[in-house]
């Protein structure tokens, strides 16, 4: 007999923090864990209030990330996102004590239904794949329509291409165990070859890949998830990433196994308004490849120094390091000569 | 004779993947499982190349870095130092010493000698591309 997963501390803790924002005693039970979160510990539950009962979700800061992230940032542009009309869960309560949760987090509701894509899932979208890409795309461009406005600019970290690239090396030089000749030399690279911002900056969701599309078979994309590493920036930055051979689920040709590059621009370009940046997309590519290898650097280093067991963190600085590793490699000759 | 380290590992691994996961919830618990064999039965394909790898590495890596002429004298003289005192490390130590060795290199060649750099740019290419991870063969999710 397998037994439900039991959290009976966090329990009591979203009880009493529940029950005290909205006035009444609440019931929280089935609380899971979800799988592969590495910024984030996130878990459902169901709340059962006088109303009846809530389908929810906790995202809590764990004792070891890949990367370091701020949940205040992630909060707003979540509720940025949702009162844009973007396909995401709707952000409740902000929670910045350090024991709230055990530790801080936030809670939002839980979108029901769909899967998030496996790294070795083969077509994850099947024969709704065009039709995904087309929503993926389509809700990139409007997120990069949105001006940054004042709030934005006060909540969440400004990145253009540069301070980006500095973000990631000096992570990757606090993390590093051993010697890493790809992405130094990558880095040079990109360093004296910054490119001119593709336009206005704008809202970034930093992570914009296949693992974070929540999508059901037959009714297609249902959410973008994990806006951890959200940031003001340029857009182009997501649209590599997004397009990383890592994320293609083995059709290299398709923007994030779903539409052909040029057709994932076009419904990208009809929503945000914006031009693809053709110049500058070989600079985009490789830094793609190099913030890969940043957060599975900073991985390797949590395994090996022992902060956290978690198999996702083991797989982060085995199977991805190597894959970005040759990826960055083979692009840097392609762009050096 | 006992099992080989891939004859063990790939036993772990299928052994976690037939009997392990399928006994578990389609949780954290169980995805952890199956994350767990899908790294064992990586592993079990990579003891069975790594020690030649590592060596072609090695022996490229020695075979380059003696032919390096560097109009830098300190750099020079590490380079000659790292290969000199090769053979006294561990052949782990070897293999990151003559990296680190060519990292620095590289990065003098990029600013003083572009057919160098294109040199250490192509073994960079060959050798990630050669350490690369076949991804396991039976679904795990």
């Amino acid at each position: 007999m397998i037994l439900p997963e039991q959290h009976p501390e966090l329990q009591l803790l979203l009880e009493r923090y529940l029950s005290a924002r909205w006035g009444e005693q609440v019931q929280v039970s089935a609380i899971t864990r979800f799988h592969g979160g590495a910024a984030r510990e996130t878990y459902r539950f169901v709340c059962l209030r006088a109303s009846g009962p809530l389908a929810l979700v906790v995202r809590r800061d764990p004792q070891s990330s890949l990367i370091r992230t701020s949940r205040q940032a992630e909060y707003h542009i979540l509720g940025r996102a949702f009162q844009a009309g973007l396909p995401v869960p709707q952000p409740l309560f902000l929670e910045t004590e350090p024991f709230a949760f055990q530790t801080p987090g936030f809670i939002m509701t839980e979108v029901p239904g769909g899967r998030a894509a496996g790294l070795f899932d083969q077509n994850p979208y099947g024969d709704n794949r065009a039709r995904t890409g087309t929503s993926l795309y389509t809700a990139l461009g409007k997120l990069h329509a949105l001006k940054p406005d004042e709030t934005d600019r006060q909540t969440l970290p400004f990145h253009d291409a540069a301070s980006r690239l500095r973000h990631w090396k000096s992570e990757i030089q606090a993390h590093a165990l051993r010697p890493e000749p790809v992405v130094t030399a990558a880095i040079r690279w990109l360093e004296r070859n910054v490119p001119e911002p593709s336009g206005p900056a704008s809202l970034v969701h930093g992570d914009f890949r296949s693992g974070n599309f929540l999508v059901d078979e037959s009714s297609g994309l249902l959410a973008i998830l994990d806006w951890e590493m959200a940031h003001i920036g340029d857009p182009m930055e997501d649209l590599a990433w997004s397009m990383d051979p890592l994320w293609s689920h083995s059709e290299p040709e398709l923007a994030a196994a779903t539409l052909p590059r040029e057709e994932a621009i076009a419904a990208w370009e009809a929503s945000s308004g914006r031009r693809f940046a053709a110049q500058s997309w070989p600079w985009w590519q490789l830094f793609a490849g190099v913030s890969g290898l940043a957060i599975w650097i900073t991985s390797s280093f949590e395994v090996a120094n022992h902060k956290t067991v978690d198999p996702v963190m083991t797989f982060a600085g085995f199977y991805p390091y190597r894959f970005h590793n040759a990826q960055v490699a083979m692009l840097l000759e392609r762009v050096a000569g | 004779m006992s099992l080989t380290l891939k004859e063990t590992i790939s036993s772990l691994a299928l052994g976690q993947a037939l009997l392990v996961v399928p006994a578990m919830r389609h949780d954290y618990g169980g995805k952890s499982a199956a994350t767990i064999a899908a790294l064992l039965l990586m592993l079990a394909a990579e003891v069975e190349t790594i020690a030649d790898r590592r060596a072609n590495t090695r022996s490229w890596l020695f075979e380059f870095l003696g032919s390096v002429h560097l109009d830098d004298i300190a750099l020079q003289s590490d380079v000659e130092l790292t290969l000199a005192t090769a053979r006294r490390a561990s052949l782990d130590e070897q293999y990151w010493n003559m990296l680190s060795a060519l990292t620095l290199v590289h990065a003098w060649a990029d600013d003083h000698d572009m057919a160098l750099a294109a040199q250490c740019r192509r073994f960079l290419a060959d050798w990630a591309e050669s350490e690369k991870l076949v991804p396991p063969a039976i679904p795990l999710d």
